[in-house]
C-alpha cells in the first residue's frame, strides 16, 4: 500500500493541564473522507486542533505526519502550506479585512505570486454561487455581522478557493439549519470530487453525512479511538446514540 | 518656546515620564508660519455658516454666550487643576490656547433646522517644511445634524517618503536629526453640541514626514446630543493628540474610533479624556495602533466619572500591535470615579494577536508576520472605511499599501 | 475603620506608662540617629549608612503625586520608642501587658496551631522570636535584624541590606535608612522547603510615634518559603508613622509567598516600601491585604531579574471613612520569558479614597516576557472616590501585555437574588464584597481568610 497522506500516531493533548486525548492513531490515505464521531467532550474538536497545531492544546505525546513527513512541530501556516485545512467552529470576525481580501493574501502566500484578478474573482463568484451566498459577502469584513450558517459558508468557500489536500471539517453542520445544512454539503461534495481532496469531517451529529460519499468511521469517547469501521457505523449510531460505545 | 502638554488629570510617579508632555515648538517656525493653505468648500450646506477670523476675545465671548463652563475641580490628592485653567478645556491644555492667541478662528454654526448628513469637507495640504496654525469652533445648535470631515495632506508629489520611512527602506534613520526644514502644523478645534444635536467628526492626518502636527481638541456635549468621531493619525514624525470631552448633558453620546500607525523614526504623545457629568451618558473611545521601527508612543486615556453622573457608562479599549524591535510604547489608561453608580471599563492588549485570532489566519496558510501586517490593515482600514469620502478612503488604503509592501 | 464595637478588637490600648518605655526626643537630628545607633549597638558601616540616609532624607522632597503627607509632622514622631524589655523565646517572658496585647491578637494561639515560627515587634523592637525547632534544624535562620546585624550574619546582612531599596528610591526610604529599627531576617538554605508558614507580627502602640522595621529575606537556590506579615495599632488621635522596608531575594529557581494582611489603625501614615529581586525561574507571590491607615504608599515591587522568572500580586484595599489609600505594585521586567500577574481590587465606602497605581516595565532585554494586569473596583456609595491608574512601558515588540480594569457598583439583581433565598440585604452586599475580595482571601491560610473577611464584615457594617 502506499504511503498514506495523513498519519496520526498515538497522539496525546491537554488543555489547561487536563488530558484531553489519550493515545489516538488514525491514518488517512488521499482522497478519502473519514467521519470521527463521538459524544461531547469525548476529544474531537481537540484532535482537529491538535492536527493543525494549535497553541493552546498541548501534544505531550505521539507525532503527526503529513506526506510522509514529520510535522508535529509545525506551526499552523506551514501546515496551511503543506495543503492542510481546518473549518472553525466558531471563525474569528476581523473588522476591515474583507472576505474577498483575506483570501487573496492566503491564495498569494500560497502561490508566492501576485493572485490573477480575474481568474481569482471568477473562481469566488462561482464558488459562492454554489454555496447560496450573496457576492456582496466577498467585499464585507470577514466574518463580521454574518450569521452562523453564514460563517460556516464562508469557511466552506475558504476551502474551496484554498485548495487544501486535506481538510479537517470541526462541527460544520452544528446550528444550521436543514438547508443551510445541504449548501454546505454540496461545498464539501464538491471539494471531494474537484479536487479529490481528503477529508476529517468531525460531526456528533449525522445530518451531514447523509449525501456524503464517507470511506471510514471512527468512535472516539473519552480520549480514545473505541471503534472505527465503514459508513454502516453513522447508521448504527444513527439509530442507538452513542451508548453502545461507552 | 516649550509648552507642556497632554497633563495626565492624576499625577504619578515622576520617573514613568507620563505626567505630562513637552512640545518643543522652535520660534522660527512660528515666525515662518504661512496663510492657511486649506482647500475650504466654496459653498456651506443650506443651514451651515462660516465666519473667519474670530479673534481670541470674540471666540471667548462666543464660549460665555453658550455657556461653556467647566466641572468644578475636585480636590484629590495628587490631581492637577488643568480644567480650570482654560475657558473651553481641551486635552493638550492651556499651552495651547496660548501659542493660539494670535491666531483667528474659523466659526461655524449648524443651525438648528438644519439636517445635512454630507461632510464638510475642510481640506489643509501643505508642502514639506510649511507651517501653520490653525483654530477652529463648530457650534452645533440644539437638534441640528451635520457631518465635518477635516482633512490634513501633503501636497502630492512632496510624499516620496512613503518609500523611505516604509520598513523596507534601510536608510529609514536619516530624519533623525531634521530639525531644519520639520515644518509645524497644528490645530485646535472646539465643538459645542447643543440638545439632541448629532455631529459627525472624521479627522484624517497624512501629512509629509518631517512634520511636527498637533491637533488639540475640546468638546462640550449637551443632552442627548451624539458625537461620532473617526481619527486616522498616518503620517507626520512628531504628533501631539489631546481631546477633552466634557458630557454635561444627560444622557449625550460619544463614541470614538482612532486608528493611528507609528512609523519607524516617529514620536507620538496622545492625552484623550472622557468627563462624565451628566447623568446616563455614554462614552466610547477605541484606539487601534501599530508601532514600526523605532517608534515611540505614550498614550494616555482617561475616563472620569464625576459626581452624580449616575448611570454613565464609559468605554476604553487601546490595542497595540508592536512591530518595529526597537518601539518604545507607554500606555495609561485612568479610570477616575467618584459616582457609585456608573459602570467603566478599560482594556489594552499590548503586543501581537491573541493567540485564537493568529491561529485562526495561520490555518489559512499566512505566517505570524504577515498575519499581524493584515490586522494592521485591517484595522485601520476598518476606520478608514467610516470616513465619508471616497477619494479619501482611497488615500489611505494607498498609503497604508505602501507602507506594507 | 469603624468605631463601633467591633473596632475595640484591634483598638484596645496599652498606655504607655513613664517607668515601662523609653522614648526618644521627637523630631529628626543627627544626634537623634547617633544616639538610635548608640543604643542599638551598631556596626560603624551601619552608623555611617544612618547618617547618610539623614543627609538624603533631608534632601529628598515629599511625593507631588500621592495622598498629602502633610498632616504629617516629622519633627513630632518619635523615632524611637521601645519597650524597656529583652527580646523573649516564651510568652511567659514577654511582659504582660505586651503578651495581653499580641493574646487579644491571637498571635500566641495561631503560633501554636499552624506557624512554623514567629516575631512579634511591639513598637520599634521584637518582643518575641521563636522558630519550631525541627525548622531550625534544616538550617533556616529566622531572627530579629538586630541580633543577625551583630551576629554572624553581619556580612550577609550587609551585602543585602538596602540593596533593593535603597535610601536614595524616595523620602521615606531615606528616613528609614536613617532611623530603621527591629524587623526580621530570614535565610532559607538551598533545596529547604518550609513547609507551614513563619509570621511577623507588627504592633504599634504608642503614639505618636513610627515604626521603621526592615524585613530581610533571603530565599536560596530551590528553596520554598511563606512568609506571613501582619500590623495592627489602636487608635489615637495624633498621627502615627510607619515607614518599613522589606526586601526579598528570591533566588535561582526558588519560591516565596509573601502575605500581609495589614489593619493599622485609622492614624497611621503608612509609607511602606517592599521590593523583591528573582532570579531565574524563581516565583515571587505577593498576596496582600490593606484595611487600616489613615493615607497608604504601598507597592510591592517584583524585579525580574533570571530568565524565566515570575511574579504575582494579588491585592484587595478597602478604604473607609477618612482613609486615603494608594496600593498597587509595580513589576520590572529584566530577565527573558519572565512573566507577571496582578490581579487588584480596590473597594471604596464612607468618603474612603482608594487609587490603585501600578507600573509594568518590560524592558528591552525581557524578550518573551508577557505580563497580564487585572483590578477592578467597587463603589459602595457616591461620596467615596477610586481611581486606576496603571502605567505600563513596553520596549520590546517580542512581548504580550494585557490589561484589563473595571468600575462598577453592587448590582441590585445580585442583591435580590441572594435577599430571595433568605439572607438579609446587608448580609447579601457583605457577601458579595467579601466574594469581590476573595482572589485574595482563598489564597491566603484559612485563618487569615477569616480574619480578613472578619475585617470586611465590620467595615461593611461601620458607617
Amino acid at each position: 500500500m502506499s504511503q498514506q497522506l495523513v498519519e496520526i500516531q498515538n497522539i496525546h493533548a491537554a488543555v489547561e493541564g487536563e488530558e484531553i486525548l489519550k493515545g489516538v492513531s488514525l491514518s488517512i490515505g488521499a482522497g478519502e473522507t473519514h467521519v470521527l464521531m463521538g459524544p461531547n467532550g469525548a476529544g474531537k474538536s481537540t484532535l482537529g486542533n491538535v492536527l493543525m497545531g494549535n497553541p493552546v492544546y498541548q501534544r505531550t505525546e505521539g507525532s503527526i505526519l503529513f506526506d510522509g513527513e514529520d510535522i508535529t512541530m509545525e506551526t499552523a501556516d506551514k501546515r496551511a502550506a503543506r495543503g492542510m485545512f481546518l473549518s472553525f467552529q466558531n471563525p474569528l470576525e476581523v473588522p476591515g479585512l474583507s472576505l474577498d481580501e483575506f483570501i487573496r493574501n492566503a491564495i498569494r502566500q500560497k502561490t508566492g505570486r501576485p493572485v490573477k484578478i480575474f481568474q481569482f474573482k471568477k473562481q469566488m463568484a462561482e464558488a459562492m454561487e454554489l454555496l447560496n451566498m450573496d457576492e456582496s459577502y466577498a467585499q464585507r469584513d470577514l466574518n463580521v455581522g454574518f450569521s452562523g450558517g453564514e460563517k460556516k459558508k464562508a469557511e466552506i468557500l475558504q476551502l474551496l478557493m484554498l485548495e487544501p489536500k486535506f481538510a479537517i471539517l470541526d462541527e460544520t453542520d452544528s446550528g444550521l439549519d436543514v438547508d443551510a445544512v445541504r449548501t454546505v454539503s454540496k461545498g464539501i461534495e464538491a471539494y471531494q470530487k474537484n479536487r479529490d481532496g481528503a477529508l476529517l469531517v468531525i460531526t456528533h451529529s449525522t445530518k451531514i453525512l447523509e449525501s456524503l460519499h464517507v470511506d471510514k468511521t471512527h468512535i472516539i469517547v473519552k480520549g480514545r479511538i473505541v471503534e472505527s469501521g465503514g459508513p454502516e457505523l453513522v447508521e448504527r449510531v444513527n439509530q442507538d446514540g452513542f451508548e453502545a460505545f461507552l | 518656546m516649550n509648552l507642556a502638554v497632554n497633563h495626565l488629570p492624576v499625577l504619578t510617579w515622576n520617573q514613568c515620564k507620563l505626567n505630562e508632555a513637552e512640545l518643543k515648538v522652535s520660534d522660527s517656525l512660528l515666525s515662518e508660519e504661512k496663510a492657511t493653505d486649506a482647500l475650504l468648500p466654496v459653498r456651506l450646506p443650506e443651514g451651515i455658516s462660516c465666519r473667519r477670523g474670530v479673534d481670541a476675545k470674540a471666540l471667548s465671548a462666543e464660549f460665555d454666550r453658550l455657556g461653556i463652563k467647566n466641572p468644578p475641580e475636585t480636590v484629590v490628592a495628587g490631581k492637577t487643576p488643568i480644567y480650570n485653567k482654560q475657558s473651553f478645556a481641551t486635552g493638550m491644555g492651556a499651552d495651547i490656547d496660548t501659542l493660539m492667541q494670535q491666531r483667528g478662528a474659523d466659526l461655524y454654526t449648524v443651525e438648528s433646522g438644519c439636517h445635512e448628513t454630507k461632510p464638510v469637507k475642510l481640506h489643509y495640504e501643505y508642502a514639506p517644511g510649511q507651517s501653520d496654525l490653525s483654530r477652529i469652533f463648530i457650534h452645533a445648535a440644539a437638534g441640528s445634524e451635520s457631518c465635518f470631515l477635516l482633512y490634513w495632506s501633503a501636497r502630492p508629489g512632496a510624499d516620496d517618503y512613503l518609500k523611505e520611512c516604509g520598513r523596507c527602506s534601510a536608510d529609514q534613520e536619516t530624519g533623525k536629526d531634521a530639525a531644519r526644514g520639520q515644518g509645524l502644523i497644528g490645530a485646535q478645534t472646539y465643538l459645542c453640541l447643543e440638545e439632541g444635536a448629532r455631529v459627525h467628526f472624521h479627522v484624517v492626518q497624512m501629512l509629509e514626514k518631517e512634520t511636527l502636527f498637533f491637533h488639540d481638541i475640546g468638546i462640550c456635549s449637551r443632552r442627548d446630543s451624539s458625537l461620532v468621531m473617526t481619527k486616522l493619525d498616518l503620517g507626520a514624525r512628531e504628533v501631539y493628540e489631546g481631546l477633552n470631552e466634557l458630557q454635561t448633558g444627560e444622557k449625550s453620546r460619544f463614541e470614538m474610533d482612532f486608528g493611528f500607525l507609528g512609523l519607524p523614526g516617529s514620536k507620538t504623545d496622545i492625552n484623550y479624556n472622557d468627563v462624565f457629568v451628566g447623568k446616563g451618558c455614554e462614552g466610547r473611545m477605541y484606539f487601534k495602533e501599530a508601532l514600526l521601527g523605532d517608534a515611540q508612543k505614550t498614550f494616555r486615556g482617561t475616563l472620569d466619572f464625576r459626581q452624580h453622573a449616575t448611570g454613565a457608562r464609559g468605554d476604553e479599549q487601546e490595542d497595540i500591535i508592536l512591530l518595529g524591535e526597537d518601539i518604545v510604547n507607554k500606555t495609561i489608561p485612568l479610570i477616575l470615579c467618584e459616582e457609585e453608580d456608573v459602570d467603566g471599563r478599560h482594556a489594552a492588549t499590548i503586543g501581537s494577536l491573541s493567540d485564537e485570532m493568529l491561529f485562526y489566519i495561520q490555518t489559512r496558510g499566512i505566517p505570524k508576520r504577515k498575519a499581524e501586517e493584515l490586522m494592521v490593515r485591517a484595522s485601520l482600514q476598518h476606520i478608514s472605511n467610516m470616513v465619508p469620502s471616497e477619494s479619501i478612503r482611497k488615500a489611505v488604503l494607498n498609503y497604508i499599501c505602501r507602507i506594507f509592501e | 475603620m469603624l468605631e463601633g464595637d467591633d473596632r475595640e478588637l484591634y483598638d484596645f490600648r496599652e498606655e504607655e506608662t513613664e517607668e515601662g518605655f523609653f522614648r526618644m526626643e521627637e523630631g529628626l537630628r543627627e544626634e537623634i540617629v547617633r544616639q538610635i545607633s548608640a543604643e542599638k549597638h551598631d556596626p560603624e558601616w551601619m552608623l555611617e549608612f544612618r547618617l547618610n540616609s539623614l543627609k538624603l532624607y533631608n534632601q529628598i522632597s515629599v511625593p507631588d503625586w500621592g495622598p498629602p503627607v502633610d498632616g504629617l509632622d516629622i519633627d513630632h514622631i518619635a523615632t524611637y520608642v521601645r519597650p524597656r524589655t529583652e527580646m523573649a523565646a516564651n510568652w511567659d517572658d514577654v511582659p504582660e501587658d505586651i503578651k495581653n496585647a499580641f493574646e487579644k491578637l491571637g498571635i500566641p494561639k495561631a503560633e501554636r496551631e499552624s506557624l512554623a515560627g514567629v516575631g512579634a515587634q511591639y513598637d520599634s523592637e521584637l518582643v518575641y522570636h521563636n522558630v519550631r525547632e525541627d525548622v531550625a534544624a534544616t538550617g533556616v535562620v529566622y531572627t530579629d535584624m538586630e541580633s543577625a546585624l551583630t551576629g554572624e550574619y553581619e556580612q550577609m546582612v550587609k551585602d543585602h541590606f538596602m540593596k533593593l531599596v535603597p535610601p536614595t528610591e524616595h523620602k521615606f526610604a531615606a528616613l528609614h535608612g536613617a532611623v530603621w529599627s527591629g524587623g526580621s531576617f530570614v535565610y532559607v538554605p538551598k533545596g529547604v522547603k518550609v513547609e507551614i508558614p513563619l509570621q511577623s507580627y507588627f504592633r504599634l502602640n504608642a503614639k505618636g510615634a513610627g515604626q521603621f522595621e526592615h524585613t530581610l529575606i533571603i530565599v536560596d537556590e530551590g528553596a520554598d518559603l511563606h512568609f506571613i506579615e501582619g500590623c495592627s495599632a489602636p487608635k489615637y488621635n495624633i498621627a502615627n508613622l510607619h515607614a518599613g522596608c522589606v526586601e526579598l531575594y528570591v533566588r535561582k529557581n526558588a519560591r516565596l509567598r509573601y502575605s500581609t494582611i495589614e489593619n493599622w489603625s485609622k492614624n497611621m501614615y503608612n509609607l511602606n516600601t517592599k521590593r523583591a529581586v528573582v532570579e531565574e525561574g524563581g516565583v515571587v507571590e505577593w498576596i496582600s491585604g490593606s484595611f487600616g491607615s489613615h493615607e497608604s504608599y504601598l507597592y510591592p515591587t517584583s524585579v525580574l531579574k533570571g530568565d524565566g522568572s515570575h511574579a504575582e500580586f494579588t491585592g484587595v484595599t478597602f478604604a473607609g471613612a477618612g482613609q486615603n489609600l494608594d496600593t498597587g505594585a509595580k513589576m520590572i521586567h529584566i530577565g527573558r520569558n519572565t512573566t507577571s500577574f496582578i490581579d487588584s481590587k480596590s473597594i471604596c465606602k464612607g468618603g474612603g479614597i482608594s487609587t490603585y497605581r501600578s507600573d509594568v516595565q518590560i524592558r528591552k532585554t525581557a524578550l518573551g516576557a508577557k505580563a497580564s494586569v487585572n483590578c477592578g473596583s467597587l463603589m459602595l456609595d457616591s461620596d467615596s472616590r477610586s481611581d486606576t491608574v496603571p502605567g505600563v512601558n513596553v520596549q520590546t515588540s517580542q512581548a504580550d501585555v494585557g490589561h484589563e480594569a473595571k468600575i462598577g457598583r453592587i448590582s441590585d439583581e445580585a442583591v435580590f437574588y441572594l435577599m430571595s433565598r433568605g439572607i438579609s440585604e446587608s448580609e447579601a452586599r457583605a457577601m458579595i464584597v467579601s466574594g469581590f475580595a476573595s482572589p485574595v482571601s482563598k489564597e491566603l491560610p484559612l485563618e487569615y481568610a477569616a480574619e480578613m473577611n472578619n475585617l470586611i464584615k465590620m467595615e461593611m457594617e461601620g458607617g
